[in-house]
């Protein structure tokens, strides 16, 4: 792990170091190289466990959301590139710096082994993303969004601390590795009900469950490109991922326990799908479309069945790509017109077509068509929660409706139709901008080929 | 005993305060420092706006979809169409951007509030048909939850325009293109003017031409305030400032022809708050410039007109302000209620003002005597010369009357035909103008609003055709010339 950890610190002195003119190009190369090393290292993980130390080891859960961080870090370099264009050289450095100052915390939450180094590092990963939200995000509302998305987290993940003191005391270790080999049953009292509230609140409110999302839409909307970026790919992952090591520490309450949960998030999956038919601006609009599919995602998780399991982890990874790579073409919208309103910037098919392209295929990921993952993380799960309760059937029926509605809706108004009369001078598409879609769909194609690697522990 | 012990000592030392005593102005206030504390805390609340740093709840947003620069009726009336044509709640988001919000020199105020469709264009006869329809049903247009409906004082007493022998065939065909066009507008002989006004002297009318419905006076202040009222509760915000400032980026781009180009962009305005060099850079994707008789400086702040003359780089906008004068006099003997908005054969125009023999009217200057709109100081004198010549000869009760008051207000004059802009700029793509009416654009602020909203949520003009007021026919030399100007 330190292989790859160590070179994640060392990207700080590179690019700060950098000269001026290197500095994109030093930071940009050197976490590709980084992620190919995730890739390689970690790829023989999907049999077996990888026990680097006693701290850090890897499984088939965290390796795909392992690779997804690493590969999400030149790709947000790359998309904020123009935006920082105008500020000077110590700004710049010192939003880069941020940006890897989070991916070293997310490595190494997902890496983590024991849990009160995994609570450490998550509560550590809020403090850049709270820096990039508040100083470099766009608007007055950007303060208030980043009061939000502290404050709710915070607030959920206090009571995970005290729980992970309490498991600690009581059973000696929070291993991951050496807990699959505790067999302890939590008896049904009113304190484990409490503690198992405790365990799942903190991941709750990050997943994001429909009734503590506030913060979302605010965050996501407020946030620069690379914010966004991370927080829809990585940050809202660390929830579900968080969930499912925790559950093994919880049963047998969780078959009771979780019930309004799976209520709340089947409910909340449709309303916040039928919200973004009525947004009109594009990026609360994918944040709300993150929402409604992290919904899923808890639903499974709180299942707990096989199938259950790999179409939430599937599910994770396929939207990180999707979402993000969402949210860098509203941000080329935003860019060229300096107004993320739907209604200003339509037509778009006709002045640049290759743009079009990636909105199609981002778009068609994002309905979950067949046979990219995003299909296959949602069948396993609807799959899953029709053996639970046969009436879900009729609510994922539902919401993968009105999902095909709104990613339509958001592919038609934005690409269809005449174009706006201010668009006739915007700038053609930067090389920079195509490769960052590409490297976007890339990897959601590839997979779809071999989706066999996303597909987790329980494959 | 205490208490004044504790005086008595401590007179040389410090003043104590007495014990449970509480002196009013002193020196520690500790009730309004408890409330501003409370008000930080209350803004550091989620909802509330919050700037770490100091107070920004005056200076205008960061960001805003629409800037209008000017906060006229023409601005107003923009914001307001694009609000209602908005497909989706919250679609767009307004900012109008107003320098003076007592609206002193607008021309909105000063202005005599006439409405009518009796105009040489059809275009400018459409526009008035639909805005005094607009007008008529103000109160299903601009009701606002809670508030008491608007009264407009629309005075429907129709108007009234004299020729004499040479303009007669003018008129005459005017008429015949308004009837078409769907105005209630009918000729009279100086025979039936003598029946139907016996006030008035016909010598040297040929013929006269008279709006018999949907034609009159009405307050605009009224309007104004119906308007800025309803458009606050549809969610535009106001700001009270000035433009400084177009940041703007460019393209250079290749025409089909193989001439090059350069395409501007607005993307940030600044907005200096007045009387203080604070200032606040609103990102933007559109700009409407509605600012009146600025709008020929706010044009050149985007860089309109600079370039070398001839091309359409180097077309100015042709907007500039005019000083107009209307004087108020007391006249017992006059016309009296069965009165219309007169116009005679040389530009003089008066018109009944409220129920207590009082008339208003002016008369708009050659280009020889046009006095300097530095400001609006009024020019008594020209009363005198000018005007109540050809008022005592029309009108012979009018030789006795008494001036009660006077103002001046600035005509956004269009040098080039007298008719407004309408339309975004060929060059800066993202600047619309709603500007240049030249002392009509009162009456045609609501069509005009609707035009000028279609253009930017649609891309073309849907219910109005208003292509021939683009800006492009400055640079084309296609006049569209109004004739009927006072």
């Amino acid at each position: 792990m330190l292989k790859i950890i160590l070179p994640t610190i060392l990207l700080a002195p590179t690019m700060w170091y950098s000269k001026k003119s290197l500095m994109w190009v030093n930071t940009s190369i050197h976490s590709f190289i980084i992620s190919l090393i995730v890739l390689l290292s970690l790829y023989h993980a999907e049999d077996s466990n990888l026990i680097f130390s006693p701290t850090f080891f890897s499984d088939p859960l965290s390796t795909p959301l392992l690779i997804l961080t690493a590969w999400l870090l030149p790709l947000m370099i790359m998309a904020s590139q123009n935006h920082l264009k105008k500020e000077s050289l110590v700004r710049k450095k010192l939003y880069i710096l941020m940006l890897i100052s989070l991916q070293l915390f997310l490595i190494m939450t997902f890496s983590a082994s024991e849990l009160i180094l995994f609570y450490i590092l998550f509560e550590a990963t809020l403090i850049p993303t709270l820096i990039i939200i508040t100083r470099w995000g766009n608007q007055t509302e950007r303060l208030n969004a980043g009061l939000y998305f502290l404050f709710y987290t915070l607030i959920g993940s206090l009571p995970l601390l005290v729980v992970l003191v309490y498991i600690q005391t009581s059973t000696g270790s929070l291993n991951f590795i050496t807990s699959l080999y505790q067999s302890n049953i939590l008896p049904l009292t009113w304190t484990n009900n409490m503690l198992w509230l405790a365990c799942m609140m903190a991941f709750m409110v990050k997943m994001p469950l429909y009734g503590l999302h506030l913060w979302l839409p605010k965050a996501h909307v407020e946030a620069p490109i690379a914010g966004s970026m991370v927080l829809a790919a990585i940050l809202l992952k660390l929830g579900g991922y968080g969930m499912m090591r925790i559950t093994t520490l919880l049963h047998p309450i969780t078959s009771t326990m979780s019930y309004p949960f799976i209520l709340l998030s089947l409910w909340g999956m449709i309303m916040t799908s039928s919200v973004c038919l009525r947004q009109t601006d594009l990026k609360s609009l994918i944040a709300y479309s993150s929402v409604s599919h992290m919904a899923l995602v808890i639903v499974a998780i709180m299942i707990q069945t096989p199938w259950s399991f790999m179409g939430a982890t599937a599910l994770m990874v396929a939207h990180g790509l999707t979402s993000s790579m969402l949210f860098c073409l509203a941000n080329t919208n935003y860019e060229r017109i300096h107004s993320r309103t739907m209604i200003l910037a339509r037509g778009l098919q006709s002045i640049l077509p290759l743009m079009t392209t990636w909105w199609v295929l981002a778009s068609l990921t994002n309905l979950a068509l067949p046979p990219s993952i995003n299909l296959i993380g949602e069948l396993f799960i609807i799959v899953s929660t029709f053996s639970w309760s046969n009436v879900t059937i009729v609510l994922m029926g539902l919401n993968m409706l009105i999902t095909a509605l709104y990613s339509l809706y958001m592919l038609i108004s934005t690409q269809r139709g005449k174009f706006t009369y201010h668009l006739i001078n915007i700038n053609p598409t930067h090389t920079r901008e195509n490769t960052l879609m590409m490297l976007h769909i890339f990897p959601l194609i590839l997979l779809s080929i071999n989706p066999k690697i996303i597909l987790g522990q329980l494959y | 005993m205490f208490r004044s012990a504790l005086r008595l000592r401590s007179s040389r030392v410090l003043l104590v305060r007495g014990l449970g005593t509480r002196r009013g102005g002193s020196t520690l206030d500790w009730d309004e420092k408890v409330s501003d504390i409370k008000k930080k805390i209350g803004s550091i609340l989620p909802g509330e706006t919050w700037a770490p740093l100091y107070d920004t709840r005056h200076l205008p947003p960061e960001h805003s979809d629409v800037v209008i620069v000017g906060g006229g009726v023409l601005g107003l009336s923009v914001a307001f169409w694009l609000k209602k044509l908005q497909k989706k709640r919250d679609g767009i988001r307004v900012l109008v951007v107003e320098r003076d919000h007592t609206y002193s020199k607008a021309s909105t105020v000063l202005s005599v509030g006439g409405i009518r469709q009796q105009f040489s264009l059809p275009e400018n006869v459409q526009l008035s048909l639909f805005s005094v329809n607009f007008l008529r049903n103000i109160n299903e247009y601009l009701a606002v939850v809670d508030s008491p409906p608007l009264d407009l004082q629309f005075n429907p007493s129709g108007y009234l325009l004299l020729a004499s022998e040479q303009g007669a065939a003018n008129l005459e065909n005017n008429v015949k293109m308004q009837r078409q066009e769907g105005a209630k507008v009918g000729l009279m002989s100086p025979q039936q003017l003598q029946n139907k006004f016996p006030w008035m002297n016909v010598k040297g009318v040929a013929l006269a031409s008279y709006g018999m419905e949907d034609e009159g006076w009405f307050d605009p202040w009224s309007l104004l305030q119906g308007l800025r009222r309803k458009v606050q509760s549809m969610g535009v915000l106001f700001c009270q400032g000035e433009v400084t400032r177009f940041t703007t980026s460019s393209n250079s781009m290749v025409t089909s022809s193989g001439e090059e180009v350069v395409l501007k962009r607005i993307y940030e305005v600044h907005v200096k708050m007045n009387n203080s060099l604070e200032y606040q850079p609103v990102e933007c994707a559109i700009v409407i410039n509605a600012a009146g008789a600025w709008s020929g400086q706010i044009a050149e702040l985007a860089g309109i007109g600079k370039g070398p003359p001839g091309t359409l780089k180097g077309t100015k906008l042709p907007v500039e302000p005019r000083k107009r004068y209307v004087y108020v006099w007391h006249c017992p003997q006059g016309p009296g209620l069965e009165m219309p908005f007169v116009a005679d054969t040389n530009g003089v125009y008066f018109r009944r003002e409220g129920l207590g023999n009082n008339y208003l009217g002016g008369l708009s200057p050659t280009e020889e005597e046009e006095p300097d709109p530095i400001n609006l100081d009024v020019d008594h004198d020209f009363f005198q010369d000018k005007v109540w010549p050809h008022l005592g000869r029309r009108v012979p009760a009018f030789q006795s009357l008494k001036v009660q008051n006077a103002w001046a207000g600035y005509y956004d004059y269009n040098t080039f035909d007298q008719n407004g802009v309408v339309g975004p700029h060929p060059l800066v793509v993202n600047m619309y103008f709603a500007t240049g009416f030249s002392g009509h654009g009162l009456q045609h602020a609501p069509a005009v609003g609707r035009a000028v909203a279609e253009m930017v949520l649609e891309g073309h003009f849907q219910t109005i055709d208003m292509s021939p007021f683009l800006f492009s026919r400055f640079h084309l030399g296609e006049k569209v010339q109004e004739d009927n100007i006072f």
